[in-house]
């Protein structure tokens, strides 16, 4: 598999007037062409920041980012063709409460200057896939929270981002509609064939959903596993109930949790 | 409370049903003065009755005209500078913390000060045309639009923001997309704000000297003790305030669609 993603040995810090606070310290994590990837731990270990990196939102203070073949300067902006290249799907909908939702699902191409007819066309085809055709002129808050979750993620995809980062999309929803909802990204990352960074810190929503994750610890963030996720694909709903997945389950919950107890001992 | 009033349907009935309490509350009001006036004997140069000054919001129209044209002017051209330069002035202010560190304090003083008090100095030093109203208008009005406008721009919600930066939105499109429409409801607040402090500072403005417009008019007015005709440009002064005021908030209801 062709690596897509690297970051090398990153870290950041903030510095404040009273502490030095380490937010990540030598993350080094690789993400192969088209695969499906989650990033599981505690809060605060950094796992939002990391995506927050690769999307150049944050800038690290240590180690290099290679995206695409492109470094990243971490003084300089990183060239628009390299971020509009990946999609981002935000805890909250976080959509525009001023647009409709169509208005709020054209966004990006306005902002990166694709209106042509074949994105709205897509655009449009994406609503309808996830069958919200009838409610492309309602306001955000006219519509429920899964729904306008729903839209947040398909706009991520508009502009055909061959990277989606995902940062806990879905941790505001109840149980039955985050599984419902993670089927129905699985389906879109096979159709598509993106590379999608998720994050969340439901482990077994990770493990149903992922070839590969990647266990950190807080205190500083770290990389403290990189466990393979074999099961076979497409994935349905019948594998959580299977002893496999949960032995599987249990073991990266374990590894969440030692690490955690070794700090307090 | 609207709704039990209004049985009939159509926008034409709700008009009616959301209008008649205020009607019905200044209807009374207006013969308890009429009645008064009568019972009591009050002369007209002491408190002109409604149906006088009735009478003089027709028959007096068109010799209030050249001073209603040259107020509205005045307010007008003022509001529309106070609103430019403090929009103008707040997106410099969030471009440069130093500025708006330096420019702070002053606005404060401004909003505080009641510009009238230059009018007598502007008209020596300027003239003793529209140039000082505007002159005072613009000074008591623009800065309230700036502080708020400042504040909306300064509160744009983090994620929001985020989401432009995740599409690699230019600053200008970041200006233009998120965080002019996110300040959205502060901008308003400084602009109905300061088009009330603009109908205040310009009709005292010509109250206090120079010549042209209501206020001055008003004055001599009073002088020849014309009281309904003075009242009636106070109520020409007031529907000109109400139209601003309602113009300004129909836009507000366009452009914060979907936000509350």
């Amino acid at each position: 598999m062709k690596e897509i993603i690297r970051l090398e040995h990153i870290g950041k810090t903030f510095f404040t007037r009273r502490q030095t606070i380490t937010a990540l310290q030598d993350v080094t994590m690789s993400f192969g062409e088209g695969e499906f990837v989650s990033i599981v731990g505690p809060s605060g270990c950094g796992k939002s920041t990391i995506i927050r990196m690769i999307d150049d939102i944050i800038k690290p203070t240590e180690g290099t980012i290679t995206v695409n073949g492109v470094v990243y300067d971490n003084c300089k902006p990183v060239p628009r063709e390299v971020i509009s290249n990946i999609g981002f799907v935000f805890q909250s909908p976080n959509l525009y409460p001023w647009l409709t939702v169509r208005q709020n699902l054209l966004l990006p191409l306005k902002i990166l200057g694709r209106m042509t007819e074949e994105y709205i066309s897509y655009a449009d085809s994406l609503l309808q896939m996830i069958g919200l055709t009838e409610y492309a002129a309602a306001y955000p808050r006219e519509i429920s929270g899964g729904m306008a979750q729903r839209i947040g993620v398909i706009r991520s995809m508009v502009h055909k981002p061959q990277m989606l980062m995902m940062d806990e999309p879905f941790g505001a929803l109840d149980d039955d509609t985050r599984e419902v909802l993670d089927l129905e990204i699985l389906q879109i990352w096979k159709r598509s064939g993106m590379t999608v960074i998720f994050i969340t810190h439901n482990v077994e929503e990770a493990v149903l959903m992922s070839r590969k994750i990647y266990v950190m610890a807080s205190h500083p963030g770290r990389v403290t596993a990189e466990v393979p996720i074999a099961f076979d694909q497409p994935r349905s709903l019948e594998l959580l109930s299977s002893q496999a997945f949960s032995a599987c389950c249990s073991q990266i919950e374990q590894m969440i949790g030692t690490v955690n107890l070794d700090q307090i001992v | 409370m609207k709704n039990n009033i209004a049985v009939t349907g159509g926008s034409f009935g709700r008009f009616i049903s959301c209008t008649a309490p205020a009607a019905v509350l200044l209807a009374a009001l207006l013969a308890f003065w009429q009645q008064q006036c009568v019972a009591r004997g009050i002369p007209e140069w002491m408190l002109a009755k409604p149906s006088d000054i009735f009478r003089a919001l027709a028959s007096g129209f068109s010799e209030t005209v050249p001073y209603l044209a040259n107020t509205c002017f005045n307010i007008l051209a003022g509001f529309f500078l106070a609103v430019l330069i403090g929009m103008a002035l707040a997106v410099l202010l969030t471009c440069s913390p130093l500025l708006a560190q330096a420019a702070t304090p002053i606005m404060i003083v401004l909003c505080c000060v009641p510009m009238v008090t230059l009018v007598p100095l502007l008209l020596v030093m300027v003239s003793t045309g529209s140039a000082p109203k505007i002159i005072v208008i613009v000074l008591q009005s623009f800065a309230i639009v700036n502080m708020n406008a400042s504040v909306g721009f300064a509160g744009v919600d983090h994620t929001r923001l985020e989401l432009m930066q995740s599409m690699k939105a230019t600053r200008l499109q970041q200006f233009r997309y998120c965080i002019l429409r996110d300040a959205m409801p502060h901008i308003f607040t400084g602009v109905k704000l300061a088009s009330v402090l603009s109908m205040i500072s310009g009709v005292s403005a010509e109250m206090s000297g120079g010549s042209g417009g209501l206020g001055n008019y008003i004055s001599s007015l009073v002088g020849y003790s014309r009281m309904p005709e003075a009242f009636a440009c106070i109520i020409y002064i007031a529907l000109l305030g109400l139209l601003l005021y309602g113009t300004i908030s129909l836009l507000e209801k366009r452009l914060t669609r979907g936000m509350h």
